[in-house]
């Protein structure tokens, strides 16, 4: 594990962007974990990489729905585990199944999956700068996610 | 005596009717995730072959896992419907159990193993060489999730491990055929159309059960969905640094 590393981002387009770029550079089986309160920018990510996999159904918060699927050159997976409350709650909604897809899975509010994740993911945590200004600290884990962050570094400017 | 045997816990959708142990019609394919649209059309197309209606079945056998968390769902939720409009039996069996009663007359232990990623098994053990009246009373080791390395140490550490013949059964041996002939036992694998839980064996196991006066009350049937053991992680130090 490398020390964390971050991007700021001046508004929500760039933010979007920062997204897209790392749509471009992902593999199937990717894991996101997307960290921040709310207003931060997190589905505004997730817009991002829906635009680069060329997903054509319109990106929106799936607080409700828990998992939303958006078919594309790879199907994103975009869950939110706000609303549940405790273990049990995550593997009553198959939430296992979803990681050994081959697909890329986003998740926020994700602390209550981490007992069952694999040791390779992308974690972001978005930090409120000012009123558009954005911190995204990014940490990967294992050796996907660390491809990942090396491509995304040709492409960003990524700050230790 | 007829039965219906459904089994959707992995890549396989199974379905079989069996009459007083004979295989009226039975059906196999590897569906992935399409078990939501095809089951009951299969199982409709199943009667529509064999001239039985489903009102005609005396039983129901239905694998409860472990495995794919979506298709234990559709099948327990598929035979419920039916056990409660038809009013019959319902036997709820271990997937594993099923596909080790292939090799329920070969002499030795036998492990099945479904793969459940990343280098891990849905097992457990049964013990041929024990004179037991039934297969199910063989059983030694409850269902579980294993590394294959904790499998291979829990094996090794049997008595006299390497005087007895273990025979391997299930699609975890598709997957990790290589680093299971590395385990160092007496190792043997089953011919692969028997890797796959298939829908008359499901069938002639429930009758088994039936016969000895076992059902299930299906409305208390839940899926045996075994958690993954996962590397851990601590998270707490990641998010401070």
């Amino acid at each position: 594990m490398s020390k964390s590393e971050y991007i700021i981002t001046n508004n929500e387009k760039e933010t979007k962007k920062i997204g897209k770029l790392l749509g471009d550079n992902v593999q199937p089986g990717q894991i996101i974990l997307l960290k921040g309160d709310l207003g931060s920018g997190k589905t505004r990510f997730v817009k991002g990489i829906a635009a680069s996999l060329n997903s054509t159904n319109e990106v929106s918060s799936p607080t409700y729905n828990l998992i939303n699927e958006y078919p594309g050159k790879m199907t994103l997976y975009h869950m939110d585990l706000y609303r549940l409350d405790n273990e049990n709650d995550l593997l009553n909604i198959g939430f296992e199944d979803y990681l050994y897809r081959d697909g890329i899975i986003a998740i926020e509010w994700p602390e209550l999956a981490y007992d069952f994740l694999p040791a390779d993911f992308l974690l972001i945590n978005f930090e409120i700068v000012s009123e558009n200004k954005r911190k995204l600290k990014l940490k990967a884990k294992g050796e996907k996610s660390k491809n990942l962050m090396k491509g995304l570094a040709e492409y960003v400017d990524i700050r230790n | 005596m007829l039965i219906l045997g459904i089994d959707s816990s992995t890549e396989m959708a199974g379905i079989s009717l069996l009459a007083d142990r004979k295989i009226i019609a039975e059906s196999n394919l590897a569906l992935y995730r399409r078990h939501s649209e095809r089951l009951l059309p299969n199982i409709a197309h199943l009667f529509q072959e064999s001239n039985y209606e489903i009102n005609d079945i005396d039983g129901i056998a239905v694998t409860l896992g472990p495995g794919s968390f979506t298709g234990l769902r559709i099948a327990l939720s598929t035979v419920k419907g039916f056990a409660h409009s038809l009013s019959v039996p319902v036997v709820g069996l271990s997937t594993l159990e099923v596909l080790a009663y292939n090799y329920s007359e070969v002499q030795g232990l036998i492990v099945p193993m479904i793969d459940a990623r990343r280098e891990r098994v849905y097992t457990a053990l049964f013990d041929n060489y024990l004179k037991k009246d039934s297969f199910r009373k063989k059983r030694i080791w409850d269902d579980s999730t294993l590394a294959l390395k904790d499998l291979s140490e829990k094996l090794k550490s049997i008595p006299s491990i390497n005087t007895k013949k273990i025979y391997f059964v299930g699609n975890g041996l598709e997957e990790y055929g290589q680093i299971i002939n590395n385990f160092d036992l007496n190792t043997n694998s089953a011919n692969p159309a028997f890797n796959k839980p298939r829908g008359a064996v499901v069938a002639e196991l429930g009758e088994n059960y039936l016969k000895a006066g076992i059902s299930h009350d299906v409305f208390k049937l839940k899926p045996n969905y075994l958690k993954k053991p996962q590397a851990e992680i601590n998270f707490k130090k990641i998010e401070s640094e």
